[in-house]
């Protein structure tokens, strides 16, 4: 058969039309998601099969011991649930973006597992509140800044699954062989230790105090240290952040030290990484958060460094209360998720006692401080020196990082990071560098902050 | 009878039953795929991106949820001294690249034009790094600029220059990043050039020597105004490249050390999926497109004469 110019013009067009409204026609009902069962008042039982998908960030072998955690409930408490849960990985930097397009295109997930504060994920409706009977769940079984962490408006909206605040890790073998026998614990010990155990030796040069200048821990860290000075970085009213302060002699003070050790050549700043300085057995003490020495030593083909390790919270002045900050990640389900019944099953196998096999994971695998109050102790995997250094001394002492109550938190994080690298990395002196931050984000707050209402 | 036959027809025929129109639909109907494509995945994004300029959204909230802000995002950007600096590093970047990557990928042409034994295995081995992804390459290079044990200080040490702290020292991370794009690019350049360079027909060099012209003066007479379609082709094109650099800034140095790297589209990227501000990211997006646009532009009228055809 012949077909002319025209016909093969309409067997072309009427095709492509076809295969068109077939590509954009949605699935029918019985492919389609179960219904909504929250609406109604009282959750219908699940439909047998209804598939869940969770965000979780990790790759490589931590990914696969994941996996294995949700297998686990696949197997073990999925069939009676009715449900089925799968993983999509996503790096963690790339949440914020993905999480715009997935929910733009109709495709989030039901349940995040993020460390993006809750305030910036409730005022933008992305997630809801746990149930009522959930919220006194969690607000009786975790640690209260946790708690802090995930409470806004009077709410609970989500699980505090991971919980990290620093402390002082130091390499006992080399402290003992430099004859110290007492543990520095304030900042001023610390800083005279570090320049008297800086050294080289057969042409390595070991470092007295490492310092992760040049990533997230520099703004993590930075409230931190302003409260070791006795000082504030935010002024709230309520929830809301009315007032920065960085300008100040306790902040300072808090800068001062950490600049006051690269001006004395006790740090790695400029020779090496933070974290290539411990793997290579060079870095002798640092302040960083558990997770550190369990992926990055343990984990990270430096275990011998690892049983080094001695911990110790840093102590303030005499006047001022010991405390640190805490940040970490959390379990939240997705507000216009079509599955909120299972979705809340599903987060409670994950999180409740007795098993809490999700909080085991956390504090077992990435090394995280346990965020509820009842976890069982001694911790599998955990050496003694970490569960007293951290689980013991540094847990009962964290208060919530103030920034996550902050909108613009993230700005204002990258302003510090840049404003403390060039501290550190002698381009600017601490005073006039602190003067110039404080005027950025100053702006910074108004801008993001600065209309919120309670 | 007659009078009816001699009516003009267009007068009474439907315009869908005129031979013009069915001609026309015709072509359109052709033309429909990519013109469909190019509204949906082309048109349609830069004109969302033109609308979001005037809007202040966070990316989470639905579209109805932005506030419409009027020019005020253009007004900030103008004012906004992160911004004004990753335009001032992303000019440093771009010059040194064109410069340095243009000029040594067309000496080593000319170099190579010259060559007749092994030319496919020279070519090739100059032209590897182009073929391997900008992500590795800028991995790799991290870790040979790793100040104490990195491969790069590590020969230097053999030959007693003190190591360099290339990633680190703010005053030279934006040119270390430019060596290694430089690097990966320079095959590119090099084939390109040589393509230029065989396209210029033998007898003006010929004749040229005949007439007693000096080695430069060839060059400088015959072979770079030759190259000039060519020079405008690489020059444009690495030009728009460096301007839109990300990927090894992402990778290598995150925009710092102490903001020393943070080039534009760095920025854009932070401002919108970091900070959440997609209407003024888009600003800053838009106005980084009319740069680049006008300089195009330039470039195109600097270059516009020259070529082997002004010789005929």
């Amino acid at each position: 058969m012949k077909l002319s110019r025209r016909e093969m013009l309409k067997a072309l067009g009427i095709t492509g039309v076809g295969l068109t409204l077939a590509a954009c026609t949605p699935a029918p009902a019985s492919e389609a998601p179960a219904a909504s069962s929250s609406e109604g008042g009282e959750a219908a039982p699940a439909a047998a099969g209804t598939e869940l998908t969770i965000w979780f960030h990790w790759g490589g072998a931590t990914g696969e011991r994941a996996q294995e955690l949700i297998d686990t409930y696949n197997s073990e408490q999925g069939p009676d649930d009715g449900v089925s849960v799968t993983i999509e990985t996503v790096p963690g930097g790339e949440y914020r973006q993905k999480m715009t397009a997935s929910r733009m295109a109709g495709t989030a997930p039901d349940v995040y597992h993020t460390s993006i504060p809750i305030l910036e994920l409730a005022t933008n409706e992305v997630i809801r509140e746990l149930p009522d009977e959930e919220q006194a769940y969690v607000r009786e079984h975790y640690l209260d800044s946790t708690i802090e962490r995930m409470s806004f408006q009077g709410k609970v909206w989500g699980y505090p699954t991971e919980h990290q605040a620093p402390a002082l890790i130091y390499r006992r073998s080399m402290l003992e062989a430099a004859g110290v026998t007492e543990i520095p614990a304030s900042a001023q010990e610390i800083r005279a230790l570090a320049k008297e155990l800086t050294h080289e030796a057969d042409g390595q040069k070991y470092y007295g105090f490492t310092q992760w200048y040049d990533n997230y821990p520099a703004s993590f860290h930075f409230p931190g240290i302003i409260w070791r000075f006795g000082g504030e970085m935010y002024e709230f009213e309520g929830d809301i952040p009315r007032k920065i302060m960085v300008d100040t002699p306790e902040c300072a003070a808090a800068l001062g030290w950490w600049r006051g050790m690269v001006d004395d050549g006790s740090t790695q700043v400029g020779d090496l990484g933070f974290t290539e300085a411990w793997q290579q057995g060079l870095a002798i003490m640092g302040e960083i958060e558990p997770w550190f020495p369990f992926i990055n030593l343990r984990d990270g083909g430096a275990e011998d460094v690892y049983e080094d390790l001695g911990v110790v919270y840093v102590r303030p002045a005499e006047s001022i209360s010991p405390v640190v900050q805490s940040g970490g990640w959390e379990l939240v389900a997705e507000r216009n998720s079509e599955h909120p019944a299972e979705s809340d099953t599903f987060m409670q196998w994950m999180m409740h006692e007795p098993g809490m096999p999700f909080s085991h994971f956390i504090v077992e695998i990435i090394g995280s401080l346990p965020a509820p109050l009842n976890y069982p102790t001694p911790i599998p995997g955990w050496s003694e020196a970490m569960m007293d250094g951290y689980a013991a001394q540094t847990a009962p002492i964290t208060r919530m990082h103030p920034g996550l109550k902050v909108l613009g938190d993230g700005e204002i994080g990258t302003a510090i990071s840049e404003t403390v690298q060039a501290v550190m990395l002698q381009q600017d002196d601490v005073e006039p560098a602190l003067a110039s931050l404080q005027t950025t984000l100053d702006e910074i707050l108004e801008r993001t902050d600065g209309s919120r209402t309670a | 009878m007659a009078t009816a036959t001699l009516a003009p027809r267009t007068g009474t025929t439907p315009f869908w039953r005129r031979r013009s129109f069915r001609r026309g639909l015709t072509g359109w109907l052709f033309a429909a795929p990519i013109l469909i494509y190019f509204t949906i995945f082309v048109f349609g994004p830069i004109l969302a991106s033109l609308l979001m300029m005037f809007y202040d959204w966070n990316g989470f909230g639905p579209l109805s949820q932005a506030k419409f802000v009027g020019l005020s995002h253009v007004t900030e950007a103008f004012g906004d001294e992160k911004f004004l600096g990753s335009f001032r590093n992303t000019a440093t970047y771009a010059i040194v690249v064109v410069l340095c990557g243009v000029g040594v990928g067309l000496l080593l042409a000319l170099a190579l034009n010259g060559v007749t034994k092994l030319v496919g295995f020279v070519r090739s081995t100059y032209y590897l790094p182009v073929m391997l992804p900008m992500t590795a390459m800028s991995l790799l290079w991290g870790l040979m600029y790793q100040p104490r044990y990195g491969f790069i200080n590590q020969v230097l040490g053999m030959v007693g220059i003190p190591p360099v702290k290339w990633l680190i020292n703010p005053n030279i991370a934006l040119y270390s990043i430019c060596l290694m794009v430089i690097w990966k690019g320079l095959g590119w350049y090099m084939v390109i050039f040589l393509a230029g360079l065989k396209a210029i027909p033998e007898e003006f060099y010929e004749a040229a020597q005949m007439d007693g012209a000096t080695a430069w003066q060839r060059f400088w007479k015959i072979t770079l105004p030759l190259l000039k379609p060519t020079l405008l082709f690489v020059i444009v094109v690495t030009v728009i490249g460096s301007l839109q650099v990300f990927s090894p800034i992402f990778i290598m140095t995150q925009g710092g050390p102490a903001n020393a790297t943070n080039v534009v589209v760095y920025w854009v990227y932070l401002t919108a999926f970091q900070f959440m501000r997609f209407g003024y990211a888009t600003t800053l997006a838009v106005i980084l497109f009319v740069v680049i646009l006008v300089i195009t532009l330039i470039q195109l009228r600097l270059f516009r004469e020259g070529g082997l055809q002004s010789y005929y």
